[in-house]
């Protein structure tokens, strides 16, 4: 498992790609969360890169799965990850990131890992999107160029939703760009449960490691922007 | 205006002192599976008298017709109601008006019944609901229109006058003010919205004058709206209560489990928490049995057909269990609710298929052995319809299927023809199939490969993860290819021996008596497997600990159950080889299993369901499974003499199948959306 400080704790459905160039399947690791008195269990699908469902088991909440995915041992896996009004952490032993796109949006609950994602050659400029619908809960999204300038802040109560556009300049274009978020400087809301999103002409997967992004992220966009000329 | 309340209609066990229930909902007689059908929902008022109604349903028609608020006396209004002059813009009619309009409305829903029947439709429920009353008590409109002009209405049957007014009829909170469901402003302008106690037995007499009116009016029962929502504090009801204790426990127990307060729980905390909504459980059960009696006088039998099964599976063996039917409203989901399968591209060139089903709710009233059983209505959306997922054939035939396969007698919400006339081939098509293989439906036990503990009553106890982890744990035997079945408390009294393997997922509260029937089914030889918490059995069903010695003894039964319950089919797991067929083969077919005898059978058939059957307005699309090898475990080791297929629209078939002990192994053909094997044993 990688060795980050903070884990990625979500509410309700979430996407994760895993990416596995190594002869054994990878080993998914997922804590569950109960909240307040729900009683959801966390709902795991495993897909194919083919969208072929590999596995698929439900755990009660308060427990945990640790197992590997199903041979025979594929490049790229999708893992739909559901604990409902519950929450849970993700873990694998490869490369992963997970989708925060506008029509999947990231729910987290509390502070998480930095989360890095590529910027293409040809996008221009790209919109973060964020929430935190409860009362007296908020929170501060700040999106970081490669050069380490901010490139975007969003910060407030956000009980609606607020978007930011975000220019991208030439030099940071085909690059890893960083996300991490905290509770707000602008508001005496705390930080609990917040929605976040990036839509634009990139793909909105989020690695919570940098070297992942690196090495992985512009290969996926590739694949994802074939995908979307193909429909 | 009156204030005194009479309460003698609480027929209760009187003060007799028993000893404390082995359980909090009652075991009782397993009634085995019953014939599916076919079921139209219409909701048309308006054009029920139009005298051409029943046009709509000659293509098609239904084993089952639900109509709204047809009965001759309106279930909330009263006979008296003019929506006009409750509104001030006109004066009322006189009353002969109403008595001559409730007369008129009583031959024609006559006529109409006969017509129906006479096309092929099998039985008419009209709407009532449990509770509602409208009107304005201030300005004598709606229901209070009627109640003083009540006696106009005594010759046809409506009886003497109440003489409180139906102010006094309504269900009350702790501090004694009315308590609305929904809302009292829900039908403003217009008047208010009244929600009555059925404890009352004003309430009671007006309702039993509605279903005799309905039965007159040769409706074959009622739909039954809202028949969850008592939570009255009236002295009838804090009187019922004690009585309700007292029949329950000895005055030990009552003193041990309830100190002196045998009030109505307010706090929602402990065991008069859940005797309190057991009570209001056990009141609407009487209701209910008052409207089935009032009917059966007129119809012979008459359908009771309750709603509110939608996240309270426990009343199916709670206070629906002697109902014909209850109603799982099923409305919100991403891809709407029908039954089906969506596939969508999610990232980067990987799909994800996503498929929408009901099988938990029907499993329940197949495994409870009530009477009830579910009716399902699904949605394309709530509270907005959202047209992409509007029901196509294909997938209002799969729901027909489904509640074939998994209900054990119940059916599947069909809209009305007026809106969806392509929904009835698929009727057409299913009505016959029935009518041609009833003793493949009729009279069986679930039977699948293992059984898994649900005890629904501990969500009156305050461990609402059990029925969770029950649920979820079915699911994925189910999508592994295992065919499982929920064990409910109801099958207190039931042999178990059936079921080779029995799981008991995570549960706080476990009656003595089941401690007991688990632990001889162990001794007798069938494998347990028991999750290893320590709260699991901790509590018995009343909350007392049990002692942890015991608990733990309990506990080492059975084999550990593992959080990922995937781990039971691994090469070395207790459910090793137990899957029907490779589940990366048949990712979208679920199966039901079923006995005609739990000890000694003579007739095992295996339901198979696919669900690859797109959802929405572009769907319809079927992914018809070809080949499919198949091996299932016989119960009791006995020889296989015939295996029979059948399915929808096709001609049986005898398929040749290999046994080698208890497996009995074949390849299914064809697979489209639904078919049955039968297999008959020797001896």
């Amino acid at each position: 498992m990688q060795a980050a400080t903070l884990l990625l704790l979500f509410r309700h459905l979430h996407f994760f790609v895993i990416v596995s160039d190594l002869p054994q399947p990878p080993r998914l690791h997922l804590e569950t969360k109960q909240y307040y008195t729900y009683t959801d269990p966390l709902r795991l699908t495993a897909f194919s890169q083919q969208g072929d469902r590999l596995l698929s088991t439900a755990i009660p909440v308060g427990s945990s799965l640790d197992r590997l995915l199903p041979e025979p041992v594929a490049p790229l896996y999708l893992v739909q990850a559901d604990p409902g009004m519950n929450g849970a952490v993700f873990q694998c032993d490869r490369p992963w990131a997970v989708l925060g796109s506008a029509n999947h949006r990231m729910g987290v609950n509390g502070l998480g890992p930095e989360l890095f994602f590529y910027v293409p050659l040809d996008c221009t400029g790209f919109t973060l999107g964020a929430q935190s619908v409860s009362p007296n809960e908020g929170g501060r999204l700040v999106i970081t160029r490669p050069d380490g300038e901010q490139a975007a802040v969003l910060d407030g109560e956000l009980d609606r939703e607020e978007e930011t556009k975000v220019t991208v300049p030439t030099a940071c274009r085909d690059a890893i760009w960083s996300l991490k978020w905290d509770k707000p400087q602008t508001s005496k809301a705390g930080l609990d449960d917040l929605n976040f999103w990036l839509d634009g002409n990139l793909t909105p997967l989020l690695f919570p490691q940098r070297e992942w992004a690196e090495k992985h992220g512009k290969l996926l966009w590739e694949r994802d922007r074939a995908a979307r000329a193909e429909q | 205006m009156r204030t005194t309340v009479l309460c003698t209609a609480i027929v209760l066990l009187g003060s007799v002192a028993w000893a404390a229930p082995e359980q909090l909902v009652p075991a009782g007689g397993f009634v085995p599976t019953k014939l599916p059908f076919t079921y139209i929902l219409d909701y048309n008022d308006g054009d029920y008298f139009s005298g051409s109604y029943e046009r709509h349903h000659v293509e098609g028609p239904p084993g089952l017709l639900h109509m709204g608020t047809v009965t001759p006396a309106h279930s909330y209004f009263g006979p008296a109601h003019d929506s006009a002059a409750a509104q001030g813009k006109r004066a009322f009619p006189p009353i002969g008006t109403f008595v001559q309009q409730y007369r008129d409305r009583l031959a024609e829903a006559q006529r109409l019944n006969d017509q129906l029947r006479q096309q092929g439709v099998g039985q008419v429920v009209a709407y009532v609901c449990l509770m509602t009353t409208g009107g304005d008590p201030d300005k004598r409109t709606g229901f209070w229109h009627f109640y003083d002009n009540w006696e106009a209405f005594t010759p046809l049957g409506a009886g003497p006058k109440p003489a409180d007014d139906p102010v006094l009829w309504q269900q009350r909170k702790p501090d004694g003010s009315e308590h609305h469901f929904y809302t009292k402003e829900h039908y403003l302008p217009m008047f208010f919205r009244y929600s009555n106690c059925v404890n009352n037995p004003n309430w009671q007499q007006y309702m039993k004058w509605v279903i005799r009116g309905a039965a007159e009016a040769r409706f074959d029962g009622v739909f039954v709206d809202n028949a969850g929502s008592e939570r009255c504090y009236c002295k009838c009801c804090q009187a019922g209560f004690e009585q309700h204790l007292r029949s329950r426990y000895t005055a030990a127990e009552l003193e041990e489990l309830f100190g002196d307060d045998l009030s109505l729980s307010t706090d929602g905390k402990g065991l008069r928490s859940a005797e309190t909504r057991i009570f209001w459980g056990e009141s609407i059960h009487r209701f209910l049995d008052m409207i089935r009696d009032e009917g059966t006088r007129l119809r012979g039998h008459f359908t009771v057909f309750p709603n509110g099964l939608q996240g309270h599976p426990l009343d199916v063996e709670g206070m629906f269990r002697d109902a014909d039917l209850g109603m799982a409203e099923n409305s919100v989901g991403t891809y709407g609710t029908n039954p089906g399968r969506t596939r969508s591209h999610v990232i980067a060139g990987i799909y994800v298929s996503h498929t929408n089903d009901n099988i938990f709710a029907h499993q329940i009233s197949a495994a409870c052995g009530a009477p009830c059983r579910c009716a399902m209505l699904t949605r394309p959306g709530y509270p907005k319809a959202d047209t992409a997922w509007r029901m196509n054939e294909p997938t209002a035939e799969l729901g027909i299927a489904e509640a074939a396969a998994f209900s054990g007698g119940g059916c599947f919400l069909h809209d009305a023809p007026r809106s969806y006339p392509d929904l009835a081939p698929a009727r057409t098509k299913y009505n016959a199939f029935f009518a041609a293989h009833k003793s493949w439906y009729e009279g069986y036990w679930p039977g699948g490969s293992v059984g898994a503990l649900t005890m629904l009553s501990q969500t009156l106890t305050g461990d609402r993860r059990h029925v969770a982890a029950a649920q979820s744990l079915l699911e994925t035997l189910l999508a592994a290819q295992v065919p499982a079945d929920p064990v409910v408390e109801r099958e207190l009294l039931t042999d178990l021996s059936r079921y080779p393997v029995l799981i008991v997922p995570p549960v706080l509260n476990l009656p003595d008596a089941w401690v007991k029937k688990l632990s001889d089914y162990a001794r007798a030889g069938g494998r347990l497997i028991i999750s290893q918490a320590d709260t699991t059995a901790s509590l018995d069903h009343l909350g007392r600990p049990r002692d942890p010695a015991a608990a733990a003894a309990f506990r080492k039964l059975g084999t550990p159950l593992p959080d990922d319950p995937l781990e039971l089919l691994g090469p070395q797991g207790p459910l090793a080889g137990t899957a029907l067929t490779d589940p990366a083969r048949a990712e979208a077919l679920r199966t039901a299993v079923y006995v005609d005898n739990p000890t000694k059978p003579r007739r095992v058939t295996l339901h198979l369901v696919n669900y690859d059957v797109m959802l929405g307005v572009k769907g319809g699309q079927i992914g018809a499974r070809q080949d499919m090898p198949i091996r299932l475990h016989v119960p009791g080791n006995r020889r296989v003499r015939k295996l029979t297929l059948a399915s929808p629209g096709g001609a049986d078939q005898t398929i040749a199948f290999k046994q080698a002990g208890s497996s009995v192994s074949f390849t299914l053909p064809r697979l489209d959306i639904y078919a049955i094997c039968l297999l008959e044993l020797e001896g």
